[in-house]
């Protein structure tokens, strides 16, 4: 465990999946993309999807892996090994170029100018960590007016390019991103930077936001996967972690007020306790006119004036003593919604390379074992993954997953047998040379375009990392050896885990029993209230 | 230091629509010129077999981005499109195949869709599964996805795997192997993703109800995903006259977008694909009985809902047809973003709704338009008066049409999402091998661009008068207690 993290830098990718589970004001947790995303799932049927409905690969037939070198048993023949590649080609993580404004606001520059688009994020640091209501209603705040313009005419400016200008707060961080075309790039700052700067958060708009904020968390609520996580982290992390907070409630939400978020926003948005990310259809020399233009008087803070972050506050943590499975009853419900897992290590911790890998070959993708066994062998369930959540503090190690509500138990038993399996045994080295190799080989895909990069580049300075950290990152995990993932699994995957199940609980509760005899079993009802 | 809107003079437009008004105007109608698409015919590489014919060129350019992308098509009928972009190692590859769920035979609903499983489950030389494992291997990622008008799979993957995605493909599309257990395995697998992704979430099963009534009669009036009933009923023997029918490479369109070499692919997608025999040709489509637009209304209860959704729509035109551009503009003014007419008014003015989006395209098909809005209302807002807004806001419309200002918004916006769209190799080859597929057209993202470009304010008012009657679709999801 980390013994204290300093304030900067204190950020966090928003490619990356921690925020308020149930008050996320992203675009993506928002309630028209929510609905958006209703409509767009009418459209198609795809192969496989995973729990959150984007659509991913499902997987091979299990047993000794085969590469592609050989020929490969499976299912009683022998086959044909495909084609080999051809030599691969070399992949260089791109350069970011930076520059800083005297008011201390740090630039960062990532080229790519295959087609004129340009993101910026504007990455202030502070997030749900510091207050959980006042930073997402700071950010939600930010876009409903200006002392020169109002809500309308900041929505008519930016729509009109065709662009999008927004705000959310994630966990560590609050982001203000905006996309457009590059010649519109100056306008799209501008409003940035006016809505960062002069906001005027008028209270006849709290109460909007307020209404919106409640039918979103309605609908979270009614997400079993919202309430597993939501439960799940609670239970994992010691009272009042911000890892780990209850759901909020509508009395909650009523109860914000308009100075607060005003001095939230007043203590926290300072050129200095932000950076601005850059990427797509622009060069550091277009760029700092444009910036110093729009951000060169944004006020700067008394680094005595920040508060610490909160993470320090929690020094200990402790793991539990007996298994737990924790029920949410939702009696109408026809699949029950699983988690599993453990408080892991934090995303700069020195082991987070072997845990990767161990994390890979258990349930990090189709080909995993969990999704081969209990997925393709076994038909529980439509997708079963496994992943480490990242955090300046300790994060969790999880699998996640869905099944019908009869097959609960044999679910749970089968992720409990992956479980001791990797805790206990070697995995076999054509198994585990494989998963090296597809995470090594995945990283071109994943540096195709600046969105990504931007991803990239914020996850190192969120967590810490170092400075080339994406340049060495395939060697760092070419470097793990077999051994170390038994290790990191004995350390970072429990056999005493947390469980967590949303379903029908007068149907689950003998199931539990019959799996886990030992465990105890604690039931809440639909809104998290223990029963 | 040069000024940004002053980096590419040469694209601007050479006639800008309309007098500007405002800096952002100018800076906007600037950045939007849109140069058309041009279609060349070029010589190809000499080196290619002879069963290598019609090989040509098409390049589409738009705001710098040029598409230029070569073609040639197979003996058998396969036609290939290619687009070189080296600037990561990496390429995107897709292939559709000219069969969706409205080809279904009744009694049969979901099966394009479960014989898309089938084709992860093993061919000749590829094991169940395969697929799979050897494109993850690889770093890849693959998947596929059927709609009521096409099945498509795609892979993404480091340039240097070209091989093996080619011999992957060809050899599903050769010899694909089907045995019952694999069927069994994957009727149950959909059946699972139905439950899962359809009858465990809120408001599809309503919406999905509203959109195939709408389209009753027609190939679109089912769900993709099809009935419990009908998946039940499928049987082994089906898939042998689907996969004869439809899975011939002259029912397919193959798009290759990344680091690749154009003469390269082109001889050994003819080494892997040159010798699938040619299939019978798909016959035609029944046309789309376009007569029948309403009104429908319905209620239906929704026991997974947490608020009540409504939507308020319209049948409008198949993509296809010279008025879809004004249509898609005109939902965009209507709806589109907080700034948009009606959402403005019922979102921010009278905070009756706290979410307002427009639907355009979804729930049709290609030959089966619905233009459509979804609102989630603020607690105590009943439909009936959010109707009335509507109405009014579209009675405006048809009365007085639209600002050349709101016209240029909104060519705008749908100019960021093509562009955005590009910006990937996948993004790319999707756009590719659908426009070669449904329109003849492999650079059809940038055409349509262009078709936007040529509405005019007076086709707005046209087309809201023509198809914005009072022939409403209308639903209203309740939540069940």
């Amino acid at each position: 465990m980390p013994t204290s993290i300093a304030r900067p830098p204190r950020q966090q990718s928003n490619a990356l999946r921690r925020t308020s589970a149930a008050l996320a004001p992203s675009s993506r947790g928002s309630i028209r993309g929510s609905i958006g995303g209703v409509l767009g799932g009418l459209l198609a049927c795809s192969i496989a999807c995973n729990p959150t409905g984007e659509t991913v690969t499902p997987g091979p037939k299990p047993g000794p892996s085969p590469t592609p070198t050989e020929t490969a048993p499976a299912q009683g023949r022998r086959w044909p090994a495909p084609p080999p590649p051809t030599a691969p080609k070399p992949v260089r993580f791109p350069d970011v170029a930076s520059f800083q404004l005297p008011t201390g606001l740090t630039v960062y520059i990532i080229e790519n100018h295959e087609v004129p688009i340009v993101s910026a994020q504007l990455v202030v640091r502070c997030g749900t960590m510091d207050d959980e209501f006042l930073a997402a209603f700071a950010a939600r705040m930010l876009g409903q007016g200006t002392q020169s313009r109002t809500k309308a005419k900041l929505d008519e400016a930016i729509e009109f390019v065709g662009g999008s200008l927004g705000a959310f707060a994630g966990t560590h961080v609050s982001t203000v991103f905006a996309h457009s075309l590059a010649s519109d790039l100056k306008l799209a700052l501008l409003l940035m930077a006016d809505e960062v700067q002069n906001p005027v958060f008028p209270p006849a708009a709290l109460d909007k936001v307020k209404q919106e904020a409640k039918a979103e968390l309605r609908n979270q609520m009614a997400q079993p996967g919202v309430l597993a996580d939501t439960l799940f982290n609670q239970v994992v992390y010691p009272e009042g972690h911000p890892y780990g907070r209850p759901a909020p409630t509508e009395a909650s939400i009523d109860a914000i007020g308009l100075p607060d978020v005003r001095r939230f926003h007043s203590t926290f948005y300072r050129a200095n306790n932000a950076f601005l990310l850059l990427s797509g259809d622009i060069t550091a020399e277009q760029a700092r006119p444009l910036v110093e233009r729009a951000f060169g008087t944004w006020a700067t803070a008394e680094l005595r004036d920040l508060p610490p972050n909160p993470l320090n506050r929690f020094t200990r943590y402790t793991l539990p003593s007996e298994l737990v499975v924790h029920v949410v009853d939702r009696p109408d419900a026809t699949q029950s919604t699983i988690r599993v897992g453990n408080l892991a290590l934090a995303r700069n911790h020195e082991d987070w390379a072997a845990l990767a890998v161990a994390n890979q070959l258990l349930g990090g993708g189709p080909n995993a074992r969990l999704f081969q066994d209990l997925r393709e062998d076994r038909s529980l369930t439509y997708g079963i993954y496994s992943h480490v959540e990242p955090g300046q503090a300790p994060g969790t190690f999880v699998i996640e997953t869905q099944t019908r509500t009869p097959t609960t138990g044999a679910m749970l038993a089968g992720i409990f047998g992956h479980i001791a399996r990797i805790r206990t045994e070697d995995p076999q080295r054509i198994e585990f040379e494989n998963t090296v190799r597809e995470l090594v080989g995945s990283f071109p895909l994943q540096v195709e375009t600046a969105d990504q990069i931007v991803g990239k580049v914020n996850e190192q300075l969120v967590y810490g990392l170092p400075r080339d950290y994406w340049r060495t990152y395939r060697d760092g995990l070419a470097q793990v050896e077999l051994s170390e993932v038994r290790k990191a699994a004995q350390q970072y995957i429990h056999a005493l885990p947390v469980v967590v199940v949303v379903g029908n609980a007068a149907e689950v509760r003998p199931q539990i029993q019959e799996v886990l005899p030992t465990a105890k079993v604690i039931e809440y009802d639909g809104q998290l209230r223990k029963k | 230091m040069p000024e940004l809107t002053d980096s590419r003079p040469s694209r601007r437009h050479p006639i800008e629509p309309r007098p500007p008004r405002g800096a952002a105007w100018r800076r906007a109608a600037a950045t939007l010129a849109v140069l058309g698409a041009l279609v060349t015919g070029a010589a190809a590489p000499s080196s290619a077999s002879a069963a290598v014919s019609a090989r040509g060129e098409t390049t589409g350019s738009v705001l710098g981005i040029e598409m230029k992308v070569k073609h040639f098509t197979l003996g058998n009928g396969l036609r290939v499109f290619v687009l070189e972009d080296h600037s990561t190692p990496m390429f995107a590859m897709h292939i559709a195949y000219h069969v969706g769920s409205r080809d279904e035979q009744p009694g049969r609903t979901g099966f394009a869709h479960l014989f898309e499983h089938m084709m992860f489950k093993g061919s000749g030389s590829v094991p169940d599964g395969g697929h799979f494992k050897y494109i993850n291997e690889a770093g890849g990622t693959l998947n596929a996805f059927t709609t009521a008008d096409v099945t498509q799979y795609h892979e993404v993957v480091p340039s240097h795997y070209l091989d093996m995605v080619l011999w992957l493909e060809s050899d599903r599309l050769r010899s694909l192997a089907v045995t019952d257990e694999n069927f069994e395995n994957q009727r149950a697998a959909v059946k699972e993703e139905k439950a899962m992704r359809y009858d465990n979430r809120p408001y599809i099963k309503a919406l999905r109800t509203f959109f195939s009534d709408a389209w009753a009669g027609t190939g679109y009036g089912h769900t993709t995903i099809g009935s419990e009933e009908d998946l039940s009923a499928a049987a082994t023997s089906d898939i042998q006259g689907f996969f004869d029918t439809y899975y011939v490479p002259n029912n397919a369109v193959m798009a290759i977008v990344g680091d690749v070499d154009y003469a390269e692919v082109e001889r050994k997608v003819d080494e892997r694909f040159g010798n699938i025999p040619r299939g019978p040709d798909r016959a035609p489509r029944p046309a789309i009985d376009h007569s029948m637009r309403g009104p429908y209304v319905r209620t239906i209860e929704d026991p997974l809902a947490p608020q009540p959704l409504y939507l308020i729509g319209w049948k409008t035109v198949p993509t296809h047809d010279p008025d879809h551009a004004p249509v898609r503009i005109l939902m965009s003014v209507l709806l589109r973003g907080d700034s948009s007419r009606i959402t403005r008014l019922l979102k921010d003015e009278r905070r009756m709704v706290v979410a307002s989006v427009p639907t355009e395209g979804i729930g049709g098909g290609i030959d089966a338009g619905v233009a459509a809005g979804a609102f989630v209302p603020s607690p105590g807002h009943g439909f009936d008066a959010i109707k009335a807004v509507v109405k009014a806001e579209v009675g405006k419309v048809k009365k007085r049409g639209i600002s050349p200002k709101e016209l240029q918004k909104a060519i705008n916006q749908l100019t960021v999402d093509t562009v955005s769209d590009l910006a990937t190799n996948n993004g790319r080859a999707r756009g590719i091998a659908q426009g070669a597929l449904f329109y003849d057209d492999p650079v059809h993202a940038l055409s349509e661009l262009e078709s936007y470009r040529k509405v005019t304010p007076k086709d707005i008012k046209r087309v809201a008068n023509r198809y914005l009657t009072d022939d409403w679709l209308t639903l209203e999801i309740v939540p069940k207690r």
